[in-house]
Formats: structure tokens, C-alpha cells, sequence
């Protein structure tokens, strides 16, 4: 992100003026993407982390166990998602 | 692409995201599915391989509410519980594919009326020839 913003100073000029300038263009280029990331941790920080399902090394395992916690979840709110 | 699909990619199983994405496609994630993966990590290096993913700009997240009518027909077709909420997601999105492991969504296969294949990902490989 750095060489990004270097660049685009030395681009824009190299100067003071510049670095403000390259600044407001590095939120535009990523501002898209920060939104996206802040929309993302505003929706994960409300749900736990329950276990590690990565300790299981067999894919039959992962299945049975992800469709779990999906079963837990359609009983919990999944009804809820359709209008 | 169901939830097994990430787990597997993030375990170093599977390449199957990144397939996927460098084949151009766009790939639908309910939160439904960001849920359920999300409660089954717990070391940061796997949370940041999903968040990773889920950051990619061909990664597009729905939280829609899905029609009734998707989850009456897909029950009507055998489906049970959350497999639901995947195959109505799945039209939902007017995905072409749904890339799963899980072998309860066979019943969907030659059905006439779900306008989406479901493929697992060794399905998909050998249908793009490799």
C-alpha cells in the first residue's frame, strides 16, 4: 500500500501539496474495498467462533460437521431469511 | 460455492477458490455460509484466509431475504434443514453452479426445473478439461 502511495506522490509531483493529494486518491482506490471490510467485520464480530474444524482430517468429517452447525443455524434463524 | 468448498481451500485441501476466481467467475456467498464457516475457525491464520477470500472483489456478499416460494420448492425437491436456504441462495444469485462436496444435493441433479448444475469441484475441473 505504501509503494502505492509513493508513487502516486511522485507522480502528482513530490512535494507537500502532493502527498495530501495522494492521500485523497489512495482512500478512492481503496475505499470500494474499506467498505466492503468494514461491512464484513460489523457482520463477523457478532458471531463466536466455536470450534476448529480444521483439527478434523477427514473431508467426510468436515461435511458431517459443517452440517451441523448449518442444522443448528436453520433451527436458530435460517426461516427467518426468507420473506 | 457451498461451505465445505472454503474449509477445504483454507485446510490447503483444495485450490478451489482460487480456480474458481481466476476463471473470471463471480462467486455469491450468503452470510448464511460466511456464518457457518466463521463458527468453525478458530486459529487467526485460517480467519485470515477467509477474510482474505471474502475481500477479493470477485467474491459478492448477499445478505438478501430469499422468497418463501424458493424454500417450498426446494424442500419439495428433498432438500432438508439450511441445504435449503443453499439451493434457493443458489437461484436466488442466478448462479450457473453450485460447487459442493456434499453429496445431499445429488437430488437436484437432472431435475428439470433448478436452473443450476451442482457440481463437486473435481466435476467442474474435468468439465473445463483438466
Amino acid at each position: 500500500m505504501s509503494s502505492v502511495r509513493e508513487l502516486l506522490i511522485e507522480l502528482l509531483g513530490g512535494k507537500e501539496e502532493a502527498e495530501r493529494e495522494a492521500w485523497r486518491l489512495m482512500l478512492l482506490i481503496y475505499g470500494s474495498l474499506l467498505k466492503k471490510a468494514e461491512f464484513l467485520l460489523s457482520i463477523l464480530s457478532g458471531i463466536p467462533s466455536e470450534r476448529d474444524i480444521t483439527a478434523l482430517k477427514d473431508p467426510e468429517a468436515i461435511i458431517r460437521e459443517l452440517k451441523k452447525t448449518r442444522q443448528k443455524l436453520w433451527e436458530e434463524k435460517y426461516q427467518n431469511w426468507f420473506e | 460455492m457451498d461451505s465445505n468448498e472454503y474449509v477445504f481451500y483454507i485446510m490447503g485441501l483444495s485450490d478451489v477458490v482460487e480456480f474458481v476466481l481466476n476463471a473470471g467467475a463471480e462467486v455469491c456467498i450468503h452470510i448464511a455460509i460466511i456464518e457457518e464457516v466463521w463458527r468453525n475457525l478458530m486459529k487467526p491464520a485460517h480467519k485470515t484466509a477467509f477474510l482474505n477470500i471474502l475481500l477479493s472483489p470477485g467474491i459478492r456478499i448477499y445478505t438478501d431475504k430469499l422468497p418463501v416460494a424458493l424454500r417450498d420448492k426446494y424442500a419439495g425437491l428433498g432438500l432438508r434443514g439450511g441445504d435449503i436456504l443453499i439451493a434457493a441462495f443458489t437461484e436466488f444469485c442466478h448462479a450457473d453452479i453450485l460447487i459442493t462436496e456434499d453429496e445431499n444435493f445429488n437430488v437436484l441433479k437432472g431435475t428439470t426445473n433448478v436452473p443450476f448444475e451442482v457440481l463437486s469441484y473435481q466435476q467442474l475441473k474435468k468439465r473445463r478439461g483438466l
